[in-house]
């Protein structure tokens, strides 16, 4: 992603600075201490983080320590005594029919959106950037405008574009053999349904994001392929799709995380004015709702969420090492 | 390397058709076409069906074999009305609510990111790493768990059932607050920062001189992505407000399809109430759907040319 | 290249922060809603005679009898909008309490979740809820502990005026009082049973031999319909099969082996096999169409269909698909029968759809003003003139006759058929268990078709479905 003339960036220094660090006559740190202003400088910067940090605290954080001291908690009268449970909440989580059932599914989900995804994406993005112009930005823009439907409008689109009576792709699914919507969604094509409708709602955005990127390749690169021989095919396999692939690993790494939380849309698809052959319960998050709005057993709740909340860190470290991604990150 | 993009983007545009097409060969030009236009067709076609089907009588939907017919001015107009005047004319407080929420929890969101990334960015004090890992944290901790304490806390401040319930925890972004850290971490010079410095501009006068101006993009970017998530707030609304006077387009939109008959024609428990069809259900969503859209394509044209050209001169 | 590092990366997180704020952070309330057949608007179409019969009759029970003690505390009632004309109704009768009544329109599905809020900040709660049973069944366990026992504050003799009560029944107290039913009756197609020369069945085995004659004769037409969770109850429970019996606040019963259940699969397998059952639920736009094209032979379905859907989607003039219409709504096309039975058994028994009921706090502050309103909203005549919802107050249904019998869409008086469906709702469905039903069994019916296979070969997977949710909630799963 660092284009080749800007300047690796020490890990203590947070600005991508074009200088290279030798060129540097003196620290930061030591020309402001030579300026005295030390200590000084902590409190201004706690004074611009401040707000962020109360609102940390209120919203961020502090449920969170509470959700882990819940987890310790029995709730069988709806109200906590805390401490009661041990490991309870954890063992009935653990011990739930629906544990790895939900679990499965997610896995399935992961397996199948986020590479689909991806290459769909690159694919769009590269195809796109073939030949910029009016069409291509057009077609960006239309790509980009199902991102305004989400929750509730998605799933009323949803249960009519596939309603093979009603769907405007209603011959196709009837020519498949699909006459109705219990046809289309069904326990096992679920993964690929929310794929489907995930990709419809977000794909643009992250075609953009791609699309932003690849505007800072370098212009020469591309000539000297252009030199070389290479026609448009050559120059997105060879050139354009290397220069992307840190914000592949990004957009990984991100809809990993975020897909791991999936709950709207299975939890809208089962409530009574879809009535799907959707299970109660198929994702993770939704086991954790039905646990704290259901049972009310808010500690279980707890301790499944923090189990998944486990599993997205794992994950996301796993492909963070394995793609080397914070070695990009230099500041972070 | 300043103003690098807008050069790329010049140089690049205008290749002839010919030199184009012969570059990809025919075959090649004729499949990217088709890819791309299968995929406009996937995006675009739902929406349009969307617009239409709020003029389709159900007879129209089912019994038309082109499913992109338009139906009748008449029933555009009966749906419109039936939306309006659903609950005595609540669509309209619905959709003012959604914009009063989005629209505070934006003006917070901002307050509170655009320091927050920026000090975490250029600034060196103990804690900035800690911070940015726990804002890493806090976005992966699913929201059941959330949910309670994040009522007690409201309720101890007598906000459950009011407009903050959901406006203040919607202030909390990490995501803003990510976007506003990376922005800053990269357009920043740091040489820039340290010549104010040494000027003697204070850290406040830094940021406000010199921070803030060059926010311009951030903030395009910022509002549209906190406009778009709040409007689309659901379980706020939903956990913390009882009062349906206080609902937002989401938890109404919600409501409405659950307790009517919008998406069951025949689901009348309500002999003699207005029996709502697929032609009103698709209007009510467009009712969430097209002010997104609007402020979508607006933010468009701002962020992008916003942030190709940049704030950094010379 | 610095603002290129910006917008690649600014662009890239815009990307993530898009996408958590449409994923992660929505939530609803899972469980259905099931149709309450609300109170009246009120019409003034219904004899006088009728009204003052079921006043007297009332005023002989001593109606609304609750005594108001604290005249300070206010109460909050939450309403849907159908209920608005009740609190309206309240106000203008008793005058004295009008300040007292704060009335809210909300979502009754969020009570579950929204009580075990208030348990936790120890305040909020409601003090009268507009709600189905299974609703107020959710809210009874030991997590949620909202209702008040009613056992004692409503007079036995008051209580039994009642109909369908025991859903009102848990653990041997009263939670709430019923407000209306939505039985599920027998409804045929008078014209073309006259003009086929059938007979109506009054067993399910005189339904299973009619359809082999249906089958034979007119194919192409349809003695009911199979697709949802409803749909299902509607054999199942007038079957009497015990597959989610509350035995008691702490054991479930689940077993879909028994005769009832097995004899009811195969009902239903022999009807599909034979094509004279459809397979979505009531409202499926192929069923719809199967209706508007005078196919529509013969349908257990709730009371309130007979106005809310044969009236304006099954008959027409109508709002559903259409290619040729047949049935009117005004060419007393609608028969009416009462529950079928299994010759076996003793009685019928039928399934209800809906059907609400009034629940009251037990953190109410002023219970005598709650109760109040309870009484007023479920045994008012004036308030029930006119209404087409079945009331479950005995005393009153001789106005719900007056409204209903002489509607042209009636091939005869369905009265009869509908007071006797009251007393027949199903006591082992009666009881709800404290998680939602639905839900579970639309997947149970919708994988029996995806998979292709048998209702008797379905039927274990309504113990794997149920079970997990069962014990969720603390019941002790039993055979």
């Amino acid at each position: 992603m660092r284009s080749p003339s800007s300047s690796p960036s020490a890990e203590d220094l947070p600005l991508a600075t074009p200088i290279a660090p030798a060129a540097l006559p003196l620290t930061r740190r030591s020309r402001l201490s030579r300026l005295g202003v030390g200590w000084r400088r902590h409190r201004i910067s706690y004074l611009l983080i401040l707000p962020y940090m109360i609102f940390m605290a209120i919203f961020g954080i502090g449920p969170a320590l509470y959700a882990l001291l819940m987890s310790f908690s029995k709730f069988s009268m709806g109200t906590p005594q805390y401490f009661a449970a041990g490991l309870d909440n954890y063992k009935l989580a653990y011990g739930d029919a629906r544990f790895f059932q939900v679990f499965g599914n997610l896995l399935e989900f992961l397996i199948i959106s986020v590479p689909l995804g991806i290459a769909l994406v690159v694919l769009l993005a590269l195809l796109l950037d073939m030949r910029p112009g009016r069409f291509s930005s057009t077609l960006r823009l239309l790509y980009f405008i199902p991102g305004a439907v989400t929750g509730p409008a998605l799933v009323l689109l949803v249960i009519c574009i596939a309603d093979p009576g009603i769907s405007p792709f209603g011959p196709i699914f009837n020519f498949l053999g699909a006459t109705n919507f219990d046809a289309l969604v069904f326990p096992g094509s679920l993964p690929f349904v929310f794929t489907i409708m995930g990709f419809f709602s977000g794909a643009g955005m992250w075609i953009a994001i791609q699309h932003g990127g690849l505007q800072g390749m370098s212009r020469e690169v591309l000539e000297a392929a252009e030199l070389e021989g290479c026609n448009a095919w050559q120059k997105a396999l060879y050139i354009k799709l290397p220069f992307m692939r840190p914000y592949i690993v990004y957009q990984t790494i991100l809809i990993f995380a975020l897909n791991v939380q999936l709950f709207v849309e299975p939890q809208l698809l089962t409530s009574t004015w879809v009535q799907a052959n959707v299970p109660p319960q198929w994702a993770p998050n939704q086991l954790a709702y039905s646990y704290a709005f259901d049972v009310g057993n808010f500690g279980a709740a707890a301790a499944l969420s923090l189990l998944m909340l486990g599993i997205g860190l794992a994950g996301g470290y796993v492909l963070i090492r394995w793609t080397g991604f914070f070695k990009l990150e230099g500041q972070s | 390397m300043t103003g690098q993009t807008a050069t790329n983007e010049k140089a690049r545009s205008r290749m002839s058709l010919r030199r184009y097409v012969g570059e990809l060969g025919i075959v090649g030009y004729v499949i990217r076409l088709a890819i791309l236009l299968i995929f406009a067709i996937y995006f675009v076609v739902p929406l349009v069906w969307l617009l239409f089907a709020t003029t389709r009588d159900p007879s129209s939907l089912y019994g038309n074999w082109f499913p992109l017919t338009f139906g009748s001015i008449d029933r555009l107009v009966t749906s419109w009305n039936n939306i309006i005047a659903y609950q005595n004319g609540e669509m309209l407080l619905w959709m003012g609510n959604s914009i009063r929420y989005a629209g505070l929890s934006l003006l917070g969101s901002l307050a509170i990111c655009i320091p927050a990334g920026y000090i975490l960015a250029i600034g060196r004090f103990p804690g900035r790493r800690v911070l940015l890992w726990l804002t890493l944290i806090t976005m992966l901790l699913p929201v059941s768990a959330m949910v309670l304490p994040m009522f007690l806390e409201l309720n101890l401040a007598h906000l459950i059932n009011t407009q903050w319930a959901v406006i203040l925890p919607a202030m909390f972004f990490p995501f803003g607050v990510y976007l506003s850290y990376v922005y800053y971490g990269s357009s920043l010079p740091g040489e820039l920062v340290d010549a104010a410095r040494v000027d003697g501009c204070s850290e406040l006068r830094v940021f406000w001189n010199l921070a803030l101006p060059l926010a311009r993009p951030l903030l395009g970017l910022l509002a549209f992505i906190s406009f778009n998530a709040n409007w689309n707030n659901f379980f706020g609304p939903y956990v913390m407000l009882n009062d349906d006077k206080l609902y937002n387009m989401p938890v109404a939109l919600n409501s409405l399809v659950a307790a009517t008959s919008a998406v069951r024609p025949g689901f009348n428990p309500t002999p003699g109430a207005t029996s709502f069809v697929q032609a009103d259900a698709a209007m009510a969503a467009l009712f969430m759907i097209v002010p997104v859209v609007i402020v979508f394509i607006f933010s468009m044209r701002y962020v992008t040319r916003g942030a190709f050209t940049g704030g950094i001169k010379g | 290249m610095e603002e290129i590092e910006v917008m690649k990366r600014a662009l890239t997180l815009l990307a993530a922060v898009v996408l958590a704020g449409c994923s992660g952070n929505a939530a609803t309330a899972a469980p259905t809603a099931t149709p309450a057949a609300p109170a009246a608007t009120p019409a003034s179409n219904s004899t006088s005679v009728a009204v003052q019969s079921a006043a007297a009759a009332a005023a002989s029970a001593g109606i609304e009898s609750a005594t108001v003690t604290d005249t300070t505390d206010a109460i909050t009632v939450w309403i849907d909008q159908p209920r608005q004309p009740v609190v309206d109704g309240f106000v203008k009768k008793y005058p004295q309490y009008a300040s007292l009544i704060k009335s809210t329109i909300v979502d009754r599905e969020t009570l579950p979740a929204k009580t075990l809020l208030f348990n936790n900040t120890g305040s909020g709660w409601p003090d009268v809820v507009f709600a189905e049973p299974r609703l107020v069944a959710r809210v009874s366990d030991a997590a949620h502990a909202f209702p008040l026992d009613l056992t004692s504050l409503v007079p036995a003799d008051m209580q039994k005026q009642y109909a369908a009560q025991d859903n009102c029944t848990f653990s041997g107290k009263v939670y709430c009082l019923r407000n209306d039913l939505a039985q599920m009756v027998t409804y045929y197609n008078a014209p073309l049973f006259t003009q086929f020369g059938y007979q109506v069945p009054t067993t399910f085995e005189e339904m299973q031999a009619l359809s082999d004659k249906v089958a034979k004769d007119h194919p192409g037409y349809y003695l009911g319909t199979l697709g949802d969770g409803w749909t299902w109850l509607s054999y199942f429970e007038a079957s009497g099969c015990p597959y989610a019996n509350v035995k008691d606040v702490g054991t479930l019963q689940i077993n879909v082996s028994d005769p009832t259940c097995t004899r009811a699969a195969q009902l239903i397998d022999h009807m599909v096999a034979n094509k004279t059952l459809w397979n979505t639920d009531y409202f499926g736009a192929s069923w719809v169409q199967i209706a508007n094209n005078n196919k529509l032979l013969m349908l257990i379905a709730p009371i309130w269909a007979a106005l809310g859907t044969f009236k304006g989607t099954y008959y027409c003039p109508c709002t559903g698909a259409t290619t040729k219409t047949t049935p009117t709504i005004t060419d007393k096309f609608l028969g009416v029968a009462a529950p079928l039975k299994w010759a076996a058994d003793a009685t019928a028994q039928t399934a209800a759809m809906g059907g609400s009921a009034w629940v009251i706090s037990q953190h109410t502050k002023n219970p005598g003003l709650s109760l109040l309103f309870a009484e007023y909203a479920t045994q008012d005549p004036d308030l029930w003139k006119g209404s087409s919802n079945f009331p479950a107050f005995t005393p009153l249904q001789p106005l719900f006759n007056a409204t209903v019998k002489d509607d042209p869409i009636f091939a005869s008086d369905p009265t009869a058929a509908f007071a006797k469906a009251a007393t027949e709702i199903s006591p082992v469905g009666d009881n709800w268990p404290r998680f939602d039903l639905i839900a579970p069994l639309n997947t149970v019916v919708k994988d029996m078709y995806s998979k292709k296979q048998t209702m008797v070969a379905t039927l274990p997977e309504v113990t794997t479905v149920l079970k997990p949710l069962a014990e969720a909630q603390g019941y002790n799963v039993t055979p």
